[in-house]
């Protein structure tokens, strides 16, 4: 069953840039789709139409079954659990565990409800240690795995990943990419990381000039060096020594 | 000089402490009985405030509190205090006291006064600041009845001043490797950076303010546990109030 339905979407900025022009794919429940394209292929803007902030001039998206519309946006967004580039963004609590508990309480749970669920997140993300932290002493992997904590909290049916694996040291970088693996959830991951995509993805969407201009396994679609040097994409190291780059 | 320190203070927040620990609401009331105490003196009087200096360092020494950054927070706003009094001196030269065999004029010991009054009052509310947190002290406010949309601005307020330092020092940084020889920015450079960083700053909070919205902010700063108020809190507030009115009382008494 689909958890994200994207049919035909469209959106032109004000300034007349047509940044999607009728974007369509599914995402099946538990499924980890990877969004790859070069700078301004228009990645940014399905997410923030995805997030509802940006309104789709023509073509749906429907989360769970639920269109989403000005009627149906809270209810669509409680489903979408979204994990921001820069972590910075998105921790705006005075402690770790108030940001995470902020998405349960402000959703109707009792403090005590929100409480436990966030300490049992944290734990179980193996950052329970800094629950009363301040979000701005941490380190970049422990703010990105706070702020997955943060939408995790809220049993999202989808994660929209965009760039998890940014700003983060290479054993952060690992650490996250586990973590990300062991998801049962349905995650769009909308990265410049390749190799990231091959770990952890069943299929890719490669997204050009607003279009997506292929689809596949992620061997099918990043492993064909002419495709993805006519997009200026590389293809990753992973795919050619079944290994990543050390 | 005081951006850094208004980050430092803000951070000593989070710290652990008897103080950090008192019910919000406790050191609000108390600071608030304080500030009147003190404001309630004769516009002359000096000697009679110089006891209320010890709120301020017993508070900060039990908070565990840098002077440094409070300092230079009172410093850095010094100037205000020092201009609305500084035609004192001027205006009132009639002798109104003799210290040290010196006569000293009305003017002087108003400014004097006003000079004071201000170090006190600012370094109070600075330490209640560096043992509560900014948050900690909007929700004390919610609980004590300010509306809820005044304290949501205040949150945000609060949120959207580091960032504003945040992209600040960013493009500071960035010009200063740009221009090495330079050690400041003329002024055409300074103008166009301010520009820059109004329409950064206002970017960044857009985007933290959509990061908001996704996880369901509806205007509110939803407190994770009100926190009970405790007899330690009760003999914190009523033992400050009763010592800062015995103070002003005693004043009261030796003035007639």
């Amino acid at each position: 069953m689909s958890v994200l339905s994207v049919e035909g979407v469209s959106y032109r900025y004000p300034d007349g840039t047509e940044a999607l022009r009728g974007v369509s794919f599914d995402i099946e429940d538990g499924a980890c789709v990877g969004l790859v394209g070069p700078n301004g292929a228009g990645k940014t803007t399905l997410v923030s139409v995805l997030a509802g902030f940006f309104e789709p001039s023509a073509g749906s998206v429907a989360v769970g079954g639920v269109r989403m519309g000005a009627s149906t946006l809270a209810e669509v967004r409680a489903r979408v659990g979204f994990v921001f580039a820069d972590p910075d963004d998105q921790l705006f609590m005075p402690t770790v565990l108030e940001d995470v508990c902020f998405g349960p309480l402000a959703g109707g749970a009792s403090p005590e409800e929100a409480k436990g669920r966030a300490l049992e997140l944290l734990n179980a993300l193996g950052i329970g240690a800094l629950a009363s932290k301040f979000p701005g002493h941490l380190s970049a992997g422990q703010k990105r795995l706070a702020t997955l904590a943060g939408v995790l909290v809220q049993s999202p049916r989808l994660l929209v990943l965009d760039e998890p694996t940014a700003f983060l040291d290479p054993f952060a970088r690992r650490d996250t990419l586990s973590r990300l693996k062991g998801l049962s959830q349905a995650r769009l991951l909308v990265t410049h990381d390749l190799e990231a995509v091959v770990e952890l993805c069943s299929l890719v969407l490669l997204l050009d000039e607003g279009r997506v201009v292929a689809r596949g396994t992620p061997a099918s679609v990043l492993g064909d060096v002419a495709l993805m040097s006519a997009h200026r994409l590389e293809r990753p190291h992973i795919l050619s020594h079944g290994h990543p780059h050390s | 000089m005081s951006r850094s320190a208004a980050r430092e203070l803000d951070l000593q927040g989070y710290r652990d402490s008897a103080a950090h620990r008192l019910d919000p609401r406790a050191k609000l009331v108390a600071t608030a009985v304080f500030l009147v105490c003190v404001v309630s003196f004769p516009k002359r009087e000096v000697l009679g405030l110089v006891p209320y200096l010890a709120l301020p360092l017993a508070m900060g020494a039990l908070g565990r509190v840098g002077f440094r950054p409070v300092a230079r927070l009172v410093l850095a706003a010094s100037p205000f205090a020092v201009l609305a009094a500084a035609a004192n001196p001027f205006l009132d030269r009639q002798p109104a006291a003799v210290i040290l065999g010196v006569a000293v004029s009305g003017g002087v010991l108003s400014f004097a006064s006003v000079v004071l009054r201000y170090v006190l009052c600012s370094s109070a509310l600075l330490v209640v600041v560096a043992v509560t947190t900014v948050p900690g002290i909007v929700r004390a406010l919610g609980r004590l009845g300010l509306p809820r949309p005044l304290g949501a601005q205040l949150m945000m307020l609060h949120r959207y001043l580091f960032l504003l330092e945040d992209e600040g020092e960013r493009l500071s940084r960035a010009r200063a490797l740009r221009e090495p020889l330079r050690k400041r920015a003329t002024l055409g450079t300074a103008r166009r950076m301010l520009s820059s960083l109004l329409w950064r700053s206002f970017e960044r909070g857009d985007r933290v303010y959509q990061c908001m919205k996704v996880r369901g902010f509806d205007g509110s700063f939803p407190a994770l546990s009100p926190g009970a108020f405790r007899t330690s809190d009760a003999v914190f507030l009523v033992g400050v109030s009763t010592a800062c009115v015995a103070l002003r009382t005693l004043a009261l008494r030796v003035a007639s």
